[in-house]
């Protein structure tokens, strides 16, 4: 029996359709990550879970017990805004103790577990400071201890990060992950960067357009995306238009290359991904050959732009404190049989 | 509170303030209306609810209501204009100080919209007198022989409810020019436009709107105004609003007055609204 | 940075002299010492200011104006919030006609206003009285009330609310905890700007006040329409400086430009 459900939910505004039947099991404890464009419905979903909307359908369950219809008030779930929404005129402390008071919690008991939570998110000497006086990180904290201090069944956090700049955001997600994992609390954070939801998540769910495109482990997701939206938006990848030769090779540009494509017709059109860093750059040997565009420096890595008779290539390669491969030279690519992922047909996406 | 969308609260919010505008605003407009078309006893000072057009007939036709009713919307076209001609330009030159100028002029330019009426049009009754400021001044100049007094004039009138009403133009135009990108100006500078084309091209249709609702506050004022066209004008300077009291309070004709009212509410609504129609129009086309 | 230029500069000063002039004439006045009215004015007393206090009648019609302002912009103001919030947090089809509703007393003339409340009261039997002037008050400053707290609802951000909530608050004590502490400078401004308006208000209040419910504006209106002396001069210039000390408590509050555009 899962944890938290969602099933079938929908929310329609007016003949807009923002979710779009969505259906989703998290056991206790679980990092899910909702990953989309903007626009796609994240926002959305997790305010219905919190009960800031009403679903135009479905339905939501949290450890068998139905909460659709139950207000936000009565739901228990914490909380974190993309705006952090601290309430401006209270403290700190004030703002986390919040949530106790409303629970009727003790004064004594109340100063102590806002003690506790300012600890954890390292802002026990900021205890009397006004959101307004406190930096971007920092409020992101109090945001985070408002929330975690009524020790919700469920932590909901909306883009909690986006707003932190570059450096603050990893340490951040670092720390978010270790106090989830201490506490042990069933999280949904919703996010449109990709490196965050692999990083942080125990699965991901990838939105596009109201729909839940692939749930999956952030491995998996990465490795075997379900389609070319995926592959795209998970990672950067190499998008290859061709047709199944055989159900162990696809033609490429009339170049033969070896891939799964078993259960595929001989002769269907289809689109196979492969990852930049899987393509292994050599001296010009025999084998696919190709030249190179530009070489762009990343500090650990090299990212490649190649002209292959495949047509336009990317691919990366790590930093070894070698010269790398000068802009015109002839390489030779390679790349393990595995790594050519032939994409399931699809309707729509270009 | 969760999606705004539960039906009843909003009504259930609003119905304290709907019912007592129902009840002290809807019923008192609904009587005196009833009450224009009700007749004036002038033998017994009573009135009868014999509903008739009486009223209305005498205010349309009588030449004395023409002129004051005449005598009202020109001096409030003409207020309009004057606050046009000197709030616009004021503004601009407000918006364009450096602080704390600007926040101080501000200040002293729309401060007076919170002082009393009374005590503006006082200012000007003293300096309007024969033994007032003005009069002294000119004669001072030279620029007159004897006392001048501009109590009781058209011109009196109008300089002082221009003072009165002249905050409202700049505060109507300051916010708009607040809205207004500074860089554009500078940007069609840059493109080689002298300083009065720019104004004229970039800056003008911008405020526009702002111009536009200060005149409609302005006019729309200006023709209901008491207070200061009965102290500066007096009996020689009769207007609606002055008029409507003595119906009210000397003459104790209530139906008359109500009528006079009522054709007041109803002259300035038209005159605003056509205005306002012409304008979308004319504006309309410039944002095409 | 542009500046003004010099014609810019000209006309300002104009423009300031205009605006100043009749408020220092009656300052000056005020302080003459003779017994009647002449400008200019040589030397200072005190004099004329001292004689208010002879004047019963302008003491009791401040007061009265005191107690009808602070009566009738706490009625606005507790009526106007509940309002405020309707309007400025629900979408609901009417919502356009309610806020036209509470802001027509502005788009209708004060002396239409005046002989409607006056013929109202006088049938329903509250003419003269301090109830009937409060209440006609009340719709008089409502406007104001209503778009200054308006303002502030609209602008305050509703996720905070939203966290409230979700932390377990009941919509009462979303309210008190967070949306009316946030909201409350725009309820001070609002009543304050209400509180001055009605203390003004002269063309409406001509009609309704009864010797009993007289206000300082309509006293001090009578007074000039038989003579202008010193003696109202000196209560002018008393009732500015008291605006002025509003107006300067006003700015601080909330910024005098988008008070008043509230009153535009
Ligand atoms: N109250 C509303 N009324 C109408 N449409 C809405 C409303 N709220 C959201 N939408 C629409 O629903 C869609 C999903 O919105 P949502 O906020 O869930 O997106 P999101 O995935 O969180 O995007 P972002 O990454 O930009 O925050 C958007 O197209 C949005 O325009
Ligand atoms: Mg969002």
């Amino acid at each position: 029996m899962a944890f938290l459900k969602l099933i079938n939910l929908t929310k329609r505004f007016g003949d807009f359709v923002a979710v779009n039947d969505l259906s989703l099991d998290i056991e206790k404890g679980e990092f899910i990550s909702l990953l989309g464009p903007s626009g796609c419905g994240k926002t959305t979903t997790l305010q219905m879970i919190a009960g800031l909307h009403d679903p135009s359908g479905g339905s939501i369950e949290l450890e068998g017990r139905d909460l659709t219809h139950v207000p936000p008030n009565k739901r228990g779930l914490g909380i974190v805004f993309q705006s952090y929404a601290l309430f401006p005129h209270l403290t700190a402390a004030e703002n986390i103790a919040f949530g106790l008071e409303m629970r009727g919690v003790g004064r004594a008991e109340r100063d102590q577990r806002v003690a506790r939570a300012l600890d954890q998110v390292h802002l026990a000497s900021f205890a009397d400071r006004h959101p307004k006086a406190l930096s971007g990180g920092q409020r992101q904290r109090v945001a985070l201890a408002r929330a975690l201090v009524i020790e919700p069944p469920v932590l909901l956090l909306d883009e909690p990060l986006s707003n932190l700049d570059a450096k603050l955001r990893e340490e951040m997600q670092l720390e978010l992950r270790i106090l989830q994992q201490n506490i042990g609390v069933t999280t949904i954070l919703v996010t449109h960067d990709q490196s965050e939801a692999l990083s942080m998540s125990d699965r991901i769910v990838v939105m596009d357009r109201g729909r839940a495109i692939q749930i999956d482990t952030p491995l998996a997701m990465y490795e075997a995306p379900g389609n070319a939206f995926v592959s795209g938006f998970v990672g950067k990848t190499n998008l290859l238009a061709g047709e199944v030769t055989t159900t162990r090779a696809i033609t490429v540009n009339g170049v033969k290359l070896a891939a799964n494509a078993s259960g595929l017709s001989k002769g269907a059109a289809v689109r196979a991904s492969l990852r930049p860093e899987k393509i292994v750059l050599g001296k010009p040997a025999s084998g696919l050959k190709g030249k190179v565009g530009a070489a762009v420096f990343h500090g650990s890595h090299w990212l490649y732009t190649l002209d292959t008779p495949l047509g336009d290539l990317i691919a990366v390669a790590p930093n070894t404190g070698e010269p790398p491969f000068k802009s015109g030279a002839s390489v030779s690519l390679s790349w393990p049989d595995n790594a050519l992922r032939v994409l399931p047909a699809e309707s729509s996406d270009g | 509170m969760a999606d705004g969308s539960r039906d009843n609260a909003p009504w259930f919010l609003s119905a304290p303030g709907l019912a007592l505008f129902a009840a002290l605003l809807g019923a008192p407009l609904v009587l005196t209306v009833m009450l224009s078309f009700y007749q004036f006893d002038y033998s017994t000072g009573g009135i009868q609810p014999a509903f008739s057009f009486t009223n209305y007939l005498d205010v349309l036709s009588d030449s004395y209501f023409h002129k004051i009713f005449g005598r009202t919307f020109g001096v409030a076209l003409l207020v309009t204009v004057v606050c046009i001609l000197i709030g616009v330009p004021e503004a601009y030159v407000l918006n364009r100080m450096r602080n704390p100028w600007k926040s101080i002029f501000l200040l002293i330019v729309i401060g007076p919209l919170l002082i009393s009426v009374i005590v503006r049009t006082l200012g000007w009754a003293l300096l309007f007198g024969s033994q007032g400021g003005i009069s002294t001044a000119l004669q001072w100049l030279g620029l007159a022989d004897g006392p001048v007094s501009l109590m009781f004039t058209m011109t009196g009138m109008t300089i002082a409810l221009v003072h009165v009403l002249v905050p409202f133009m700049v505060l109507a135009v300051w916010a708009s020019l607040q809205r207004l990108d500074p860089q554009v100006e500078d940007a069609a500078l840059s493109l080689g436009a002298s300083q009065m084309t720019v104004l004229r091209r970039i800056v003008l249709p911008q405020v526009m709107p702002g111009i536009l609702s200060g005149s409609m506050i302005v006019f729309s004022l200006t023709a209901s105004a008491f207070a200061t066209p009965s102290i500066i004008g007096g009996r020689r300077m009769k207007v609606v609003a002055t008029t409507a009291y003595d119906e009210y309070l000397s003459t104790l004709n209530w139906p008359l007055g109500a009528a006079i009212a009522i054709v007041l509410l109803v002259a300035t609504a038209v005159i605003i609204m056509s205005y306002n129609r012409l304008i979308e129009r004319r504006y309309a086309r410039v944002f095409e | 940075m542009r500046r003004n230029g010099l014609v810019s500069l000209v006309f300002h000063t104009l423009f300031i002299a205009f605006i100043l002039a009749p408020l220092l004439a009656v300052i000056a006045v005020s302080f003459t010492g003779k017994g009647y009215l002449s400008l200019p004015t040589d030397g200072l007393s005190l004099r004329w200011f001292r004689t208010i206090l002879d004047y019963p009648g302008f003491i009791d019609a401040f007061w009265m104006s005191l107690y009808l302002g602070t009566a009738a912009s706490t009625i606005a103001v507790s009526v106007a919030v509940p309002a405020a919030i309707a309007i400025g947090r629900y979408e609901f089809t009417g919502r356009e006609a309610v806020t036209a509703v509470f802001l027509s007393p502005l788009m209708i003339p004060s002396v239409v206003l005046g002989v409607s409340f006056l013929r109202f009261f006088n049938q329903i039997g509250l003419s003269g009285t301090f109830i009937g002037i409060t209440l006609a008050h009340v719709i008089m400053v409502m406007p104001y009330a209503i778009r200054l707290v308006l303002a502030s609802v609209t602008g305050m951000p509703r996720d905070a609310e939203q966290a409230a909530a979700t932390l377990g608050a009941s919509n009462w004590t979303v309210f008190r905890r967070i949306t009316l502490p946030l909201i409350l400078p725009g309820i001070a401004g609002g009543w304050l700007l209400a509180f001055i308006t009605s203390f003004d208000e002269v063309t409406m209040s001509i009609f309704v006040a009864s010797p009993e419910t007289m206000t300082l504006p309509v006293r001090m209106y009578h007074h000039i329409a038989q003579t202008i002396d010193p003696l109202i001069a000196a209560i002018s210039t008393l009732l500015m400086v008291g605006t002025v000390a509003l107006l300067v408590l006003l700015d601080r509050l909330y910024g005098l430009d988008r008070v008043l555009v509230g009153k535009g």
